[in-house]
């Protein structure tokens, strides 16, 4: 415990150390040598056994074979390790974003990269939380990705990641840690079970909304239910799914998602609640208001609303602390 | 790297570890062997999905079960064969729990462990090509489990080790010529090494089929003019201890010795000797002086390595050629070489002692016998018959066909019944010509066994009594003895191409053992010598050494310079790349590495008309690219199709048109 305890702290110590040497990371950057690390791995130190016998061998024995394999041996172990530093020390990182996610879900971190190999070769994590990277088979080719655990509302900065390589051989790691500048939001955890508050009657818009019947929001897929009218048939005959226009100022009820109204509930329960409210007026397509204490009514409706109410529910009566 | 293991990857490791094994298929036991290639075969079959992994209780017990099997079969752990034999089924026994790329590459690992192996058993020319191919695909099996990659090919893991042994190559090289060799031994090589070539015993009856070996004894060359063949005697083991069917070497130490003095100028060479197992040190009758490996010269003027000679050993030799005895043969030394087993050979002993007592002096009664073997139709034989327990009586009276060994041994016998003290030597005779090489093979198909008498006056002579059975084989310069109808020759025929293809071959690989193999610090001083080092230090050499090294570093520093890039930006990418095109021709600078976050959010407040298109545009541009939605063809056809509405939108708001901005 004891002996756990201070290897944990000396590899605390020598990581703040290296992090004071690199200094903060701005995108985007290219991975400098002296902040690149490298050491053997366990098949590495294996491998330079294999040598040291080989050589001892040979030269007790005389053998001028072994003696040769053991020097080529060790030319192969330098190559391996210049190869391996080389997978990150010029590497650039161009652009790293995070997509907001709900609390208890994962927050997916990507990182694009320009590599002399491939991408592939590199993997991240994070120091505290590790997650297993997603499924190589579906990340394009350039992009590392990383998921961790939101574990709280709010505004979301990234941990301390670690960018580490063993390829080609395994026989040394090489890794840097990164400081990035990313962040996003940690939406309510989409919870409770209350049945959705009926409709308001007319709505007519409010300051969110803009004038004009016809103006074009977006393209939705199709959900069945929908009026044949709205179906962009133009983009259909051109081979795109069945896609419906949406306008805004679309006459419709609209439903009155108020937080004063959800009596009996702790705040974080009813951030979860008016959340799964939203995420599920808007998997219907209906128009809805969120109405917070302390911020601006918000009206409409779409996936673009959906965020926007989300982001406030995120950020409703939060004081700055990161999760 | 703990993860399951691909399939591809998979089929390399299992290759690799094939690869060391097969290695040794001539000298592991059979059942190690058996053993490693079901495990082979067992876990391939767990990879292609049709049998599982044995339980762990039957593989503990498995396990304890090989190495109590080949504690028992070696009776030790120790030593390079029972080390060999422990890996192979240890590795075996790996396999049988491989489920993780950690396990795979301990198996990969062992793979090259075990061709390491074979390096220190065997070093010939002809396994090097073996030892290189095993090697290169234990490596690319350590890249294929090594490497994060999943997808990795057989072409790509061979490709990256190959590349990397390339790059290894010259410092390779360079270490080995630089780096200093140290002489002795620090511990001896372990017994148990098969022995090849002559023994310590000699029972001409007991073969009825001389097989011949083509195998090098070893190769010669001489300072100056080599003597004729006829001279070309190599004294080896000397036998004296004759039980009537059994010649054996006199065993324990003895001080007696006859001074010999030279009557001819010293003959210098140096021999190549392969290894044999055996203390035998061989040189051309006789011996004055032997440099190389530590050795003794026995009473009888034979000369033995204090270790066997386990490994191809280069020494300098030092003969006379001519000698002349002044001193009197020692009474224990005569009653050595005048003893027979009482009751054997009788009616040779007889013979001998009736001719003896015709004869005026042993040296007469030496012809008369070799006159009997020249003219009683004996004949020379690779196939001789069996003989029974008295074989000189035997051959002489009944079968009378056989080859070297059986006139010696019978023509000592003679000797000694008549009180000549006499003795068999065996050894090889003569040697061909490499032109090539520039050196004398002598191959193991050119053993073989004479006499040698002690005459008064004279001291210890030479007598060949196969000379007098088949003169013509010590006159043949090629084949002299045995193997005048041996099938190599009789391949070779006239075909002169083909002579030349084998000396070549012969030439290489001794330039292999002399140069490479045998590497030690006098070639070393040698070849530095050759580059103008001539006195070089260690000092010296640990300079030169540096700066290869650094050199060889920088060579590799640049050639692993390649800028670092962008892999083709797939579908989705390219989609997002049109839309930062679109953006530029719209007139919005956008940075090389710019987030495309900040892109969106610029591009909507540069272009308001279509801001909503483009943040909805972005927001499911992202939501593919760094999300968990896997990018369907049908999302990818929505993307395009936003995108294209955006370019309409803006173009619309730029030439001042109202129609046509809203698709029908």
């Amino acid at each position: 415990m004891a002996q756990g305890k201070l290897t944990s702290g000396l590899r605390n110590g020598v990581r703040n150390w290296a992090l004071r040497r690199q200094g903060a990371d701005r995108l985007p950057l290219t991975l400098q040598a002296r902040r690149v690390y490298i050491v053997p791995t366990s098949a590495g130190w294996t491998f330079a056994l294999l040598i040291l016998v080989t050589f001892v061998a040979g030269m007790n024995y005389g053998n001028g074979l072994a003696m040769l394999f053991s020097f080529w041996l060790t030319g192969f172990a330098l190559v391996a390790m210049v190869q391996t530093q080389r997978n990150l020390a010029g590497t650039q990182l161009l652009d790293a974003s995070a997509l907001p996610a709900f609390a208890g879900a994962a927050v997916a971190i990507a990182l694009s990269v320009a590599t002399r190999g491939a991408a592939a070769d590199l993997s991240l994590s994070a120091e505290d939380a590790r997650m297993p990277a997603a499924d190589p088979a579906e990340i394009p080719a350039d992009i590392l990705h990383l998921q961790i655990t939101a574990r709280r509302r709010g505004p979301w900065r990234a941990p301390l990641l670690r960018l580490t390589s063993t390829a080609p051989f395994g026989l040394f790691r090489t890794w840097t840690w990164l400081r990035l500048d990313v962040a996003t939001l940690v939406y309510p955890q989409l919870a409770g079970n209350l049945p959705v508050p009926e409709t308001a009657g007319e709505e007519t818009g409010t300051g969110y909304m803009t004038t004009g019947q016809d103006e074009l929001a977006w393209l939705r897929d199709f959900r069945d239910g929908d009026s044949p009218r709205q179906v962009a048939w133009k983009a259909y005959a051109r081979g795109a799914p069945l896609l419906v226009r949406e306008y805004r100022g679309h006459a419709a009820a609209s439903r009155d998602l108020d937080f004063s109204a959800l009596t009996g509930l702790d705040v974080e329960a009813r951030l979860s609640q008016l959340a799964c409210w939203c995420v599920e007026a808007a998997a219907r397509g209906e128009r809805w208001t969120l109405r917070l204490p302390g911020s601006a009514a918000l009206a409409g409706a779409g996936p673009h609303h959906l965020q926007q109410c989300l982001q406030q529910l995120a950020l409703h009566d939060h004081h700055g602390t990161a999760s | 790297m703990s993860t399951a293991l691909p399939a591809k990857p998979t089929r390399i490791m299992l290759a690799s570890f094939c690869g060391g094994a097969l290695l040794h298929i001539d000298r592991a036991p059979l059942w190690c062997l058996g053993v490693a290639l079901a495990a082979v075969v067992w876990h391939w079959l767990h990879s292609t999905g049709r049998l599982r992994l044995p339980p762990t209780a039957l593989r503990l017990l498995l396990t304890l079960a090989l190495f109590a099997g080949i504690a028992t079969s070696f009776r030790t752990l120790s030593g390079l064969a029972a080390g060999t034999a422990l890996l192979l089924v240890m590795g075996a026994a790996k396999l049988l729990e491989t489920r993780t790329r950690r396990d795979a590459m301990v198996v990969a690992i062992v793979a090259l462990v075990l061709v390491l192996a074979a390096c220190l058993d065997r070093q010939s020319l002809l396994r090097l090509p073996l030892y290189l191919a095993a090697a290169w695909t234990a490596l690319a099996g350590i890249a294929a489990m090594g490497g994060a990659r999943e997808t990795a090919t057989a072409l790509r893991a061979f490709g990256t080790a190959g590349r990397a042994l390339l790059f290894a190559l010259p410092l390779a090289a360079l270490c080995f010529v630089l780096v200093p060799r140290v002489t002795g031994a620090l511990w001896s090589m372990p017994g148990g090494q098969s022995q090849t070539g002559l023994s310590d015993e000699m029972s001409p009856g007991s073969i009825s089929d001389l097989s011949i070996s083509e195998d090098i004894a070893f190769r010669v060359r001489f300072e100056g003019a080599a003597p004729p063949m006829a001279q070309r005697y190599w004294r080896g083991p000397v036998l004296h201890d004759f039980d009537g069917y059994t010649w054996r070497r006199q065993q324990g130490q003895f001080a007696l010795r006859e001074v010999a003095q030279p009557l001819s100028a010293p003959l210098r060479y140096r021999v190549m000797l392969e290894p044999t197992g055996r203390n035998y040190l061989f040189g051309i009758d006789s011996i004055a002086s032997i440099d190389g490996p530590r050795n003794f010269r026995s009473f009888d003027g034979q000369v033995s390595a204090y270790r066997p000679v386990t490994a191809a050993t280069a020494y300098d030799g030092v003969s006379w050629v001519n000698t002349r005895y002044d001193g009197t043969l020692s009474t224990v030394g005569r009653k050595l070489d005048t003893r027979l087993p009482a009751n054997r050979n009788l009616r040779s002993v007889a013979m001998a002692r009736e001719l003896r007592a015709r004869a005026s002096s042993d040296l007469q009664f030496s012809r008369m016998v070799l006159d009997y073997f020249r003219s009683a139709g004996f004949e020379y034989t690779l196939t001789p018959p069996l003989l029974d327990t008295n074989s000189v009586d035997d051959l002489i009276f009944n079968t009378r066909r056989g080859f070297c060994g059986h006139f010696a041994s019978a023509y000592v016998t003679l000797m000694r019944a008549a009180g000549v003290p006499a003795r068999v030597i065996t050894g090889y005779l003569g040697g061909t010509w490499n032109a090539v090489g520039g050196y004398y093979a002598v191959r193991q198909s050119q053993a073989h066994a004479w006499a040698e008498i002690w005459l008064e006056g004279q001291g210890w002579v030479r007598i060949d009594p196969t000379a007098a059975v088949a003169p013509e084989r010590l006159r043949d310069g090629a084949g002299p003895l045995l193997n005048q109808d041996g099938a190599i020759d009789a391949l070779l025929g006239d075909a002169q191409w083909l002579r030349n293809l084998r000396d070549s071959w012969d030439a290489a690989s001794n330039w292999w053992q002399e140069r490479v193999v045998n590497f030690n610090r006098d070639t070393q001083l040698d070849l530095l010598r050759r580059f103008g080092l001539d006195g070089i230090d260690y000092r010296g050499m640990a300079l030169l050494l540096a700066a290869g090294g650094i050199l060889w570093g920088c060579a590799l520093w640049l050639l692993n310079r390649r800028p670092p890039q962008q892999t083709r930006p797939d579908a989705l990418g390219r989609i997002w790349m049109r839309f930062i095109d679109l953006m530029g021709r719209r007139g919005l600078a956008i940075a090389a590495h710019e987030g495309s976050r900040s892109i969106a959010a610029r591009a909507a407040r540069h272009l308001p008309a279509a801001a909503a298109g483009i943040n909805s545009f972005a927001d499911r541009y992202e939501q593919l690219r760094f999300g968990r939605v896997t990018g369907s063809e049908r999302e990818l056809t929505a993307l395009r199709v936003q995108l294209r509405q955006i370019a309409r939108a803006t173009a619309a708001g730029r030439r001042q048109r109202t129609a046509a901005a809203v698709p029908e």
